[in-house]
Protein backbone atom coordinates (compact mmCIF):
# COMPACT_ATOMS: atom_id res chain seq x y z
CA UNK A 1 0.00 0.00 0.00
CA UNK A 2 1.35 3.40 -0.95
CA UNK A 3 0.65 6.83 0.47
CA UNK A 4 -1.86 8.46 -1.88
CA UNK A 5 -2.75 11.62 -0.04
CA UNK A 6 -0.66 13.48 2.49
CA UNK A 7 -1.42 16.82 4.10
CA UNK A 8 0.93 18.66 6.44
CA UNK A 9 -0.46 21.38 8.72
CA UNK A 10 -3.04 22.33 6.14
CA UNK A 11 -4.81 25.59 6.97
CA UNK A 12 -7.58 27.45 5.23
CA UNK A 13 -9.70 30.38 6.28
CA UNK A 14 -12.39 32.42 4.61
CA UNK A 15 -11.96 35.95 5.92
CA UNK A 16 -11.79 35.70 9.69
CA UNK A 17 -13.41 32.27 9.70
CA UNK A 18 -10.78 29.55 10.18
CA UNK A 19 -12.18 26.55 8.30
CA UNK A 20 -9.20 24.16 8.49
CA UNK A 21 -6.68 24.28 11.30
CA UNK A 22 -3.41 22.35 10.89
CA UNK A 23 -4.92 19.31 9.24
CA UNK A 24 -2.52 16.36 8.99
CA UNK A 25 -3.79 13.44 6.98
CA UNK A 26 -2.28 10.31 5.49
CA UNK A 27 -4.45 8.29 3.14
CA UNK A 28 -3.16 5.00 1.78
CA UNK A 29 -4.24 3.30 -1.43
CA UNK A 30 -6.87 0.60 -1.62
CA UNK A 31 -9.22 2.05 0.99
CA UNK A 32 -12.74 3.42 1.11
CA UNK A 33 -12.67 6.24 3.60
CA UNK A 34 -15.55 8.18 5.07
CA UNK A 35 -14.83 11.86 5.68
CA UNK A 36 -17.42 12.49 8.32
CA UNK A 37 -18.48 15.60 10.11
CA UNK A 38 -21.42 17.92 10.59
CA UNK A 39 -22.25 20.69 8.14
CA UNK A 40 -19.60 23.39 8.05
CA UNK A 41 -16.90 21.22 9.63
CA UNK A 42 -14.51 21.58 6.66
CA UNK A 43 -15.16 18.37 4.66
CA UNK A 44 -15.82 20.11 1.35
CA UNK A 45 -12.91 22.49 1.91
CA UNK A 46 -10.46 19.57 2.25
CA UNK A 47 -11.83 17.97 -0.93
CA UNK A 48 -11.65 21.25 -2.88
CA UNK A 49 -8.07 21.83 -1.70
CA UNK A 50 -7.04 18.36 -2.85
CA UNK A 51 -8.64 19.03 -6.22
CA UNK A 52 -6.98 22.43 -6.60
CA UNK A 53 -10.22 24.42 -6.53
CA UNK A 54 -9.06 26.28 -3.45
CA UNK A 55 -5.60 27.51 -2.54
CA UNK A 56 -4.41 26.71 1.02
CA UNK A 57 -3.38 29.55 3.33
CA UNK A 58 -0.75 27.38 4.96
CA UNK A 59 0.66 23.87 5.01
CA UNK A 60 1.36 21.40 2.26
CA UNK A 61 -0.61 18.90 0.27
CA UNK A 62 0.59 15.99 -1.87
CA UNK A 63 -1.39 13.63 -4.10
CA UNK A 64 0.73 10.59 -4.89
CA UNK A 65 3.74 12.79 -4.14
CA UNK A 66 2.58 15.64 -6.39
CA UNK A 67 1.34 19.07 -5.38
CA UNK A 68 -2.16 19.96 -6.69
CA UNK A 69 -1.86 20.82 -10.38
CA UNK A 70 -2.24 19.40 -13.86
CA UNK A 71 -0.45 16.15 -13.03
CA UNK A 72 -2.44 15.53 -9.83
CA UNK A 73 -5.72 16.19 -11.66
CA UNK A 74 -4.93 13.24 -13.93
CA UNK A 75 -5.02 11.04 -10.83
CA UNK A 76 -8.04 12.48 -9.06
CA UNK A 77 -11.69 11.84 -9.98
CA UNK A 78 -13.84 14.45 -8.25
CA UNK A 79 -17.59 14.48 -7.79
CA UNK A 80 -18.69 17.85 -6.38
CA UNK A 81 -21.69 18.32 -4.14
CA UNK A 82 -23.54 20.23 -6.86
CA UNK A 83 -24.12 19.74 -10.57
CA UNK A 84 -20.95 20.62 -12.46
CA UNK A 85 -22.02 19.37 -15.88
CA UNK A 86 -23.12 21.77 -18.60
CA UNK A 87 -26.90 21.40 -18.83
CA UNK A 88 -26.93 22.42 -22.48
CA UNK A 89 -24.81 19.41 -23.46
CA UNK A 90 -26.18 15.98 -24.29
CA UNK A 91 -25.23 12.94 -22.20
CA UNK A 92 -23.30 11.56 -25.18
CA UNK A 93 -21.31 14.76 -25.62
CA UNK A 94 -20.53 14.86 -21.91
CA UNK A 95 -19.22 11.28 -22.11
CA UNK A 96 -17.12 12.45 -25.08
CA UNK A 97 -15.75 15.32 -22.99
CA UNK A 98 -14.56 12.93 -20.26
CA UNK A 99 -13.06 10.61 -22.91
CA UNK A 100 -11.26 13.55 -24.51
CA UNK A 101 -9.71 14.89 -21.34
CA UNK A 102 -9.11 11.86 -19.13
CA UNK A 103 -6.86 9.12 -20.48
CA UNK A 104 -8.11 6.76 -17.76
CA UNK A 105 -11.77 7.14 -18.76
CA UNK A 106 -13.52 3.87 -19.61
CA UNK A 107 -16.06 4.95 -22.21
CA UNK A 108 -17.58 1.50 -22.75
CA UNK A 109 -18.18 1.10 -19.03
CA UNK A 110 -19.88 4.51 -18.89
CA UNK A 111 -22.23 3.62 -21.76
CA UNK A 112 -22.93 0.24 -20.19
CA UNK A 113 -23.96 1.85 -16.90
CA UNK A 114 -26.01 4.55 -18.65
CA UNK A 115 -27.73 1.88 -20.69
CA UNK A 116 -28.56 -0.15 -17.58
CA UNK A 117 -30.37 2.92 -16.22
CA UNK A 118 -32.21 3.47 -19.52
CA UNK A 119 -30.81 6.99 -19.77
CA UNK A 120 -31.20 8.41 -23.26
CA UNK A 121 -27.66 9.39 -24.27
CA UNK A 122 -28.97 11.82 -26.86
CA UNK A 123 -30.97 13.76 -24.27
CA UNK A 124 -29.68 17.06 -23.00
CA UNK A 125 -28.76 17.07 -19.32
CA UNK A 126 -31.33 19.77 -18.62
CA UNK A 127 -34.02 17.36 -19.84
CA UNK A 128 -33.07 14.78 -17.20
CA UNK A 129 -34.44 14.68 -13.68
CA UNK A 130 -32.20 15.87 -10.84
CA UNK A 131 -31.71 12.29 -9.70
CA UNK A 132 -30.72 11.10 -13.17
CA UNK A 133 -28.31 14.02 -13.57
CA UNK A 134 -26.63 13.01 -10.33
CA UNK A 135 -26.43 9.40 -11.54
CA UNK A 136 -24.88 10.52 -14.84
CA UNK A 137 -22.27 12.57 -12.95
CA UNK A 138 -21.45 9.63 -10.68
CA UNK A 139 -21.22 7.22 -13.62
CA UNK A 140 -18.80 9.56 -15.38
CA UNK A 141 -16.60 9.86 -12.29
CA UNK A 142 -16.64 6.15 -11.47
CA UNK A 143 -15.89 5.27 -15.12
CA UNK A 144 -12.47 6.76 -14.61
CA UNK A 145 -9.67 4.44 -13.61
CA UNK A 146 -8.38 7.06 -11.17
CA UNK A 147 -6.03 6.68 -8.22
CA UNK A 148 -8.06 8.83 -5.87
CA UNK A 149 -11.81 9.33 -5.97
CA UNK A 150 -13.20 12.32 -4.08
CA UNK A 151 -16.94 12.11 -3.67
CA UNK A 152 -18.51 15.11 -1.96
CA UNK A 153 -21.91 14.30 -0.46
CA UNK A 154 -22.80 11.77 -3.20
CA UNK A 155 -25.85 10.45 -1.34
CA UNK A 156 -27.30 13.67 0.01
CA UNK A 157 -30.73 14.66 -1.20
CA UNK A 158 -31.56 11.45 -3.07
CA UNK A 159 -34.17 8.78 -2.39
CA UNK A 160 -33.14 5.51 -0.64
CA UNK A 161 -33.25 3.46 -3.88
CA UNK A 162 -30.96 5.94 -5.64
CA UNK A 163 -28.74 5.92 -2.54
CA UNK A 164 -28.36 2.13 -2.89
CA UNK A 165 -27.62 2.51 -6.59
CA UNK A 166 -24.95 5.14 -5.90
CA UNK A 167 -23.25 3.04 -3.23
CA UNK A 168 -23.28 -0.09 -5.37
CA UNK A 169 -21.88 1.91 -8.32
CA UNK A 170 -19.04 3.17 -6.14
CA UNK A 171 -18.22 -0.29 -4.80
CA UNK A 172 -18.59 -2.00 -8.15
CA UNK A 173 -16.52 0.33 -10.28
CA UNK A 174 -13.63 1.83 -8.37
CA UNK A 175 -10.12 0.77 -9.09
CA UNK A 176 -9.19 -1.56 -6.18
CA UNK A 177 -5.71 -0.07 -6.02
CA UNK A 178 -7.21 3.37 -5.63
CA UNK A 179 -8.75 5.05 -2.63
CA UNK A 180 -12.20 6.54 -2.36
CA UNK A 181 -12.90 9.41 0.01
CA UNK A 182 -16.60 9.88 0.59
CA UNK A 183 -17.69 13.02 2.38
CA UNK A 184 -21.07 12.70 4.07
CA UNK A 185 -23.05 13.06 7.25
CA UNK A 186 -25.40 10.19 6.33
CA UNK A 187 -23.21 7.60 8.03
CA UNK A 188 -25.66 4.77 8.48
CA UNK A 189 -26.08 4.40 4.72
CA UNK A 190 -22.40 4.00 3.92
CA UNK A 191 -20.97 2.54 7.12
CA UNK A 192 -21.00 -1.00 5.79
CA UNK A 193 -18.71 -0.15 2.87
CA UNK A 194 -16.13 1.93 4.74
CA UNK A 195 -12.62 0.71 5.62
CA UNK A 196 -11.64 3.84 7.53
CA UNK A 197 -13.28 6.95 8.89
CA UNK A 198 -12.02 10.47 9.44
CA UNK A 199 -13.99 12.61 11.86
CA UNK A 200 -13.61 16.32 11.30
CA UNK A 201 -14.87 18.87 13.78
CA UNK A 202 -14.58 22.64 13.36
CA UNK A 203 -11.70 22.28 10.93
CA UNK A 204 -9.67 19.80 12.98
CA UNK A 205 -9.26 16.05 12.55
CA UNK A 206 -10.50 14.48 15.78
CA UNK A 207 -10.32 10.85 14.70
CA UNK A 208 -8.80 8.77 11.91
CA UNK A 209 -9.29 5.06 12.45
CA UNK A 210 -10.15 1.79 10.76
CA UNK A 211 -13.84 0.93 11.08
CA UNK A 212 -12.97 -2.51 12.51
CA UNK A 213 -10.83 -0.88 15.19
CA UNK A 214 -13.69 1.39 16.20
CA UNK A 215 -16.01 -1.59 16.56
CA UNK A 216 -13.44 -3.59 18.54
CA UNK A 217 -12.10 -0.81 20.79
CA UNK A 218 -15.27 1.18 21.35
CA UNK A 219 -17.84 -1.56 20.92
CA UNK A 220 -19.90 0.86 18.87
CA UNK A 221 -20.85 1.37 15.27
CA UNK A 222 -19.40 4.37 13.43
CA UNK A 223 -22.84 5.97 13.47
CA UNK A 224 -23.09 5.61 17.26
CA UNK A 225 -19.57 6.96 17.80
CA UNK A 226 -20.30 9.88 15.47
CA UNK A 227 -23.39 10.80 17.47
CA UNK A 228 -21.31 10.66 20.65
CA UNK A 229 -18.41 12.76 19.34
CA UNK A 230 -20.60 15.36 17.70
CA UNK A 231 -23.21 15.56 20.44
CA UNK A 232 -24.46 19.10 21.04
CA UNK B 1 -4.87 20.29 -24.55
CA UNK B 2 -5.74 23.79 -25.82
CA UNK B 3 -7.19 22.19 -28.97
CA UNK B 4 -9.45 19.98 -26.86
CA UNK B 5 -10.58 22.92 -24.72
CA UNK B 6 -11.25 24.99 -27.84
CA UNK B 7 -13.34 22.20 -29.32
CA UNK B 8 -15.84 22.55 -26.46
CA UNK B 9 -15.68 26.36 -26.38
CA UNK B 10 -16.40 26.52 -30.12
CA UNK B 11 -19.23 24.04 -29.67
CA UNK B 12 -20.78 26.23 -26.94
CA UNK B 13 -20.49 29.33 -29.16
CA UNK B 14 -21.96 27.41 -32.09
CA UNK B 15 -25.17 26.93 -30.12
CA UNK B 16 -25.61 30.61 -29.29
CA UNK B 17 -23.70 32.86 -31.70
CA UNK B 18 -24.35 30.93 -34.91
CA UNK B 19 -28.20 31.06 -34.69
CA UNK B 20 -27.91 34.80 -34.03
CA UNK B 21 -25.84 35.25 -37.17
CA UNK B 22 -28.27 33.15 -39.22
CA UNK B 23 -31.14 35.38 -37.99
CA UNK B 24 -29.12 38.49 -38.98
CA UNK B 25 -28.55 37.14 -42.48
CA UNK B 26 -32.25 36.21 -42.66
CA UNK B 27 -33.23 39.81 -41.83
CA UNK B 28 -30.81 41.03 -44.52
CA UNK B 29 -32.45 38.73 -47.09
CA UNK B 30 -35.90 39.98 -46.00
CA UNK B 31 -34.78 43.61 -46.33
CA UNK B 32 -33.52 42.96 -49.85
CA UNK B 33 -36.63 40.93 -50.76
CA UNK B 34 -38.94 43.82 -49.77
CA UNK B 35 -37.15 46.10 -52.22
CA UNK B 36 -38.45 43.97 -55.12
CA UNK B 37 -41.93 45.36 -54.47
CA UNK B 38 -40.86 49.00 -54.48
CA UNK B 39 -43.82 51.40 -54.88
CA UNK B 40 -45.08 54.66 -53.43
CA UNK B 41 -47.66 53.22 -51.05
CA UNK B 42 -47.50 54.19 -47.39
CA UNK B 43 -47.54 50.56 -46.19
CA UNK B 44 -44.58 49.69 -48.39
CA UNK B 45 -42.60 52.67 -47.09
CA UNK B 46 -43.31 51.72 -43.49
CA UNK B 47 -42.31 48.10 -44.14
CA UNK B 48 -39.16 49.10 -46.01
CA UNK B 49 -37.98 51.58 -43.37
CA UNK B 50 -38.86 49.12 -40.58
CA UNK B 51 -36.83 46.35 -42.19
CA UNK B 52 -33.81 48.65 -42.60
CA UNK B 53 -34.08 49.78 -38.96
CA UNK B 54 -34.47 46.15 -37.90
CA UNK B 55 -31.36 45.21 -39.90
CA UNK B 56 -29.26 47.98 -38.32
CA UNK B 57 -30.46 47.01 -34.82
CA UNK B 58 -29.74 43.32 -35.58
CA UNK B 59 -26.20 44.23 -36.73
CA UNK B 60 -25.50 46.11 -33.49
CA UNK B 61 -27.11 43.37 -31.38
CA UNK B 62 -25.03 40.71 -33.18
CA UNK B 63 -21.73 42.41 -32.26
CA UNK B 64 -22.74 43.35 -28.70
CA UNK B 65 -24.22 39.93 -27.97
CA UNK B 66 -21.13 38.15 -29.34
CA UNK B 67 -18.91 40.03 -26.89
CA UNK B 68 -21.43 39.43 -24.07
CA UNK B 69 -21.68 35.70 -24.85
CA UNK B 70 -17.88 35.33 -24.91
CA UNK B 71 -17.50 37.09 -21.56
CA UNK B 72 -20.37 35.14 -19.97
CA UNK B 73 -18.88 31.88 -21.28
CA UNK B 74 -15.55 32.72 -19.59
CA UNK B 75 -17.30 33.53 -16.28
CA UNK B 76 -19.80 30.66 -16.32
CA UNK B 77 -17.42 27.96 -17.50
CA UNK B 78 -14.67 28.82 -15.01
CA UNK B 79 -16.21 30.48 -11.96
CA UNK B 80 -19.70 29.02 -11.50
CA UNK B 81 -20.77 25.41 -10.91
CA UNK B 82 -19.41 24.40 -14.33
CA UNK B 83 -16.00 25.55 -13.08
CA UNK B 84 -15.88 22.54 -10.73
CA UNK B 85 -15.52 20.32 -13.79
CA UNK B 86 -13.60 22.74 -16.02
CA UNK B 87 -10.95 23.38 -13.38
CA UNK B 88 -10.74 19.66 -12.55
CA UNK B 89 -9.61 18.92 -16.11
CA UNK B 90 -5.87 18.25 -16.44
CA UNK B 91 -5.21 21.59 -18.13
CA UNK B 92 -3.18 24.54 -16.89
CA UNK B 93 -4.77 27.88 -16.09
CA UNK B 94 -2.91 29.43 -19.03
CA UNK B 95 -4.43 26.81 -21.37
CA UNK B 96 -7.93 27.64 -20.12
CA UNK B 97 -7.38 31.38 -20.72
CA UNK B 98 -5.83 30.84 -24.17
CA UNK B 99 -8.72 28.61 -25.25
CA UNK B 100 -11.32 31.17 -24.16
CA UNK B 101 -9.33 34.00 -25.77
CA UNK B 102 -8.78 32.37 -29.16
CA UNK B 103 -12.41 31.26 -29.46
CA UNK B 104 -13.70 34.69 -28.38
CA UNK B 105 -11.52 36.56 -30.90
CA UNK B 106 -12.53 34.11 -33.62
CA UNK B 107 -16.25 34.44 -32.75
CA UNK B 108 -15.93 38.25 -32.86
CA UNK B 109 -14.38 38.17 -36.33
CA UNK B 110 -17.09 35.79 -37.55
CA UNK B 111 -19.71 38.23 -36.23
CA UNK B 112 -18.01 41.17 -37.95
CA UNK B 113 -17.93 39.22 -41.22
CA UNK B 114 -21.63 38.36 -40.77
CA UNK B 115 -22.45 42.05 -40.30
CA UNK B 116 -20.54 42.98 -43.48
CA UNK B 117 -22.20 40.10 -45.35
CA UNK B 118 -25.64 41.19 -44.11
CA UNK B 119 -24.93 44.71 -45.38
CA UNK B 120 -23.94 43.35 -48.80
CA UNK B 121 -27.02 41.11 -48.99
CA UNK B 122 -29.35 44.00 -48.06
CA UNK B 123 -27.87 46.15 -50.81
CA UNK B 124 -27.48 43.36 -53.36
CA UNK B 125 -28.02 44.57 -56.91
CA UNK B 126 -27.17 47.98 -58.34
CA UNK B 127 -26.23 49.49 -54.99
CA UNK B 128 -23.87 46.68 -53.94
CA UNK B 129 -22.37 46.80 -57.45
CA UNK B 130 -21.65 50.50 -56.90
CA UNK B 131 -20.18 49.80 -53.46
CA UNK B 132 -17.91 47.07 -54.84
CA UNK B 133 -16.80 49.34 -57.70
CA UNK B 134 -16.06 52.16 -55.26
CA UNK B 135 -14.19 49.75 -52.99
CA UNK B 136 -12.12 48.43 -55.94
CA UNK B 137 -11.33 52.00 -56.98
CA UNK B 138 -10.17 52.90 -53.47
CA UNK B 139 -8.05 49.75 -53.20
CA UNK B 140 -6.33 50.54 -56.53
CA UNK B 141 -5.80 54.15 -55.46
CA UNK B 142 -4.40 52.99 -52.12
CA UNK B 143 -1.87 50.59 -53.67
CA UNK B 144 -0.89 53.07 -56.41
CA UNK B 145 -0.19 55.63 -53.73
CA UNK B 146 1.66 53.43 -51.22
CA UNK B 147 2.97 50.62 -53.50
CA UNK B 148 4.48 47.76 -51.44
CA UNK B 149 4.01 49.79 -48.24
CA UNK B 150 0.26 49.51 -48.85
CA UNK B 151 0.47 45.73 -48.35
CA UNK B 152 2.38 46.29 -45.11
CA UNK B 153 -0.23 48.83 -43.94
CA UNK B 154 -2.99 46.27 -44.55
CA UNK B 155 -1.02 43.60 -42.70
CA UNK B 156 -0.36 45.98 -39.80
CA UNK B 157 -4.04 46.93 -39.66
CA UNK B 158 -5.11 43.25 -39.51
CA UNK B 159 -2.53 42.43 -36.80
CA UNK B 160 -3.53 45.57 -34.86
CA UNK B 161 -7.24 44.59 -35.05
CA UNK B 162 -6.53 41.08 -33.76
CA UNK B 163 -4.27 42.37 -30.98
CA UNK B 164 -6.71 45.10 -29.88
CA UNK B 165 -9.68 42.69 -29.80
CA UNK B 166 -7.61 40.10 -27.91
CA UNK B 167 -6.36 42.73 -25.43
CA UNK B 168 -9.89 43.98 -24.80
CA UNK B 169 -11.07 40.43 -24.08
CA UNK B 170 -8.09 39.85 -21.78
CA UNK B 171 -8.98 43.05 -19.91
CA UNK B 172 -12.56 41.81 -19.43
CA UNK B 173 -11.28 38.37 -18.33
CA UNK B 174 -8.93 40.04 -15.83
CA UNK B 175 -11.74 42.21 -14.40
CA UNK B 176 -14.01 39.16 -14.00
CA UNK B 177 -11.18 37.26 -12.31
CA UNK B 178 -10.34 40.15 -9.97
CA UNK B 179 -14.03 40.19 -9.02
CA UNK B 180 -13.69 36.53 -7.94
CA UNK B 181 -11.34 37.56 -5.12
CA UNK B 182 -14.22 39.38 -3.39
CA UNK B 183 -15.92 37.56 -0.51
CA UNK B 184 -19.39 38.25 -1.87
CA UNK B 185 -21.14 40.11 -4.74
CA UNK B 186 -18.45 38.89 -7.11
CA UNK B 187 -20.19 40.04 -10.30
CA UNK B 188 -20.55 43.52 -8.83
CA UNK B 189 -16.88 43.39 -7.83
CA UNK B 190 -15.99 42.56 -11.47
CA UNK B 191 -17.80 45.70 -12.64
CA UNK B 192 -16.01 47.57 -9.84
CA UNK B 193 -12.65 46.28 -11.12
CA UNK B 194 -13.50 47.51 -14.64
CA UNK B 195 -14.55 50.92 -13.29
CA UNK B 196 -11.35 51.14 -11.21
CA UNK B 197 -9.33 50.30 -14.34
CA UNK B 198 -11.10 53.07 -16.23
CA UNK B 199 -10.40 55.62 -13.46
CA UNK B 200 -6.73 54.56 -13.23
CA UNK B 201 -6.20 54.87 -17.01
CA UNK B 202 -7.83 58.32 -16.94
CA UNK B 203 -5.49 59.39 -14.12
CA UNK B 204 -2.43 58.05 -15.98
CA UNK B 205 -3.59 59.83 -19.17
CA UNK B 206 -4.01 63.11 -17.29
CA UNK B 207 -0.57 62.76 -15.66
CA UNK B 208 1.03 62.17 -19.09
CA UNK B 209 -0.69 65.27 -20.50
CA UNK B 210 0.46 67.35 -17.50
CA UNK B 211 4.07 66.15 -17.93
CA UNK B 212 3.86 66.79 -21.68
CA UNK B 213 2.66 70.34 -21.05
CA UNK B 214 5.45 70.93 -18.52
CA UNK B 215 8.11 69.97 -21.08
CA UNK B 216 6.29 71.45 -24.10
CA UNK B 217 8.92 74.14 -24.68
CA UNK B 218 11.74 71.61 -24.65
CA UNK B 219 10.25 69.36 -27.36
CA UNK B 220 11.88 70.05 -30.77
CA UNK B 221 8.66 69.97 -32.82
CA UNK B 222 10.28 71.43 -35.95
CA UNK B 223 12.98 68.78 -36.04
CA UNK B 224 10.44 66.04 -35.41
CA UNK B 225 8.12 67.22 -38.20
CA UNK B 226 11.07 67.51 -40.60
CA UNK B 227 12.12 63.97 -39.75
CA UNK B 228 8.56 62.68 -40.26
CA UNK B 229 8.33 64.47 -43.61
CA UNK B 230 11.55 62.85 -44.79
CA UNK B 231 10.75 59.41 -43.35
CA UNK B 232 6.98 59.12 -43.77
CA UNK B 233 6.88 55.35 -44.23
CA UNK B 234 9.38 54.67 -41.46
CA UNK B 235 7.30 56.83 -39.15
CA UNK B 236 4.01 55.16 -40.15
CA UNK B 237 5.39 51.61 -39.77
CA UNK B 238 7.14 52.48 -36.50
CA UNK B 239 3.93 53.98 -35.14
CA UNK B 240 1.98 50.87 -36.16
CA UNK B 241 4.62 48.61 -34.59
CA UNK B 242 4.56 50.65 -31.36
CA UNK B 243 0.75 50.51 -31.28
CA UNK B 244 0.76 46.72 -31.75
CA UNK B 245 3.56 46.08 -29.23
CA UNK B 246 2.03 48.43 -26.65
CA UNK B 247 -1.38 46.73 -26.89
CA UNK B 248 0.20 43.27 -26.88
CA UNK B 249 2.15 44.21 -23.73
CA UNK B 250 -1.08 45.37 -22.07
CA UNK B 251 -2.72 42.10 -23.13
CA UNK B 252 0.14 40.11 -21.61
CA UNK B 253 -0.23 42.08 -18.37
CA UNK B 254 -3.98 41.28 -18.19
CA UNK B 255 -3.20 37.63 -19.04
CA UNK B 256 -0.60 37.48 -16.24
CA UNK B 257 -3.04 39.03 -13.72
CA UNK B 258 -5.78 36.53 -14.65
CA UNK B 259 -3.39 33.57 -14.50
CA UNK B 260 -1.87 34.67 -11.19
CA UNK B 261 -5.25 35.04 -9.48
CA UNK B 262 -6.47 31.70 -10.87
CA UNK B 263 -3.33 29.95 -9.65
CA UNK B 264 -2.69 31.62 -6.32
CA UNK B 265 -5.99 33.07 -5.12
CA UNK B 266 -8.69 30.89 -6.64
CA UNK B 267 -11.53 30.28 -4.22
CA UNK B 268 -14.28 28.54 -6.12
CA UNK B 269 -17.36 28.52 -3.93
Amino acid sequence: MSLLLKTENLCKSFGKNLVLNNVNLNVESGKIIGLLGPNGSGKTTIIKLVNGLLVPDGGKLFIDGKEPGTESKKLVAYLPDNNCLSLSMTVKKTVGLFADFFEDFRQELAYKMLNSLNIDINAKLKALSKGNREKVALILIMSRNAKLYLLDEPIAGVDPATRDYIISTIIGNYNPEASVIISTHLIADIESVLDEVIFIKQGEIVLHKAVDEIREENGKSVDELFREVFKW
Amino acid sequence: MVKKLMKYDFSAFGKTILPMEIILLGIAVLTRFLQFFENDSKIYNILNVSSIVLLIVAMIVCIVMTVAICVVRFYKNLYTQEGYLTLSLPATHAQHIISKLVTSVFATFISLISVILAGLIATLGDLSHEIILAFNYLVKLFFNMFKIHGAFFVLEAVIAAVVVIATDYLLLFACITIGQTAKKNRILASFGAFFAYYVITQIIGTVIIVIFNEFYDFIPFDAISRWIENHQYTFAHSFAAFFIVFNAALGLLYFAITKHIMKKKLNLE
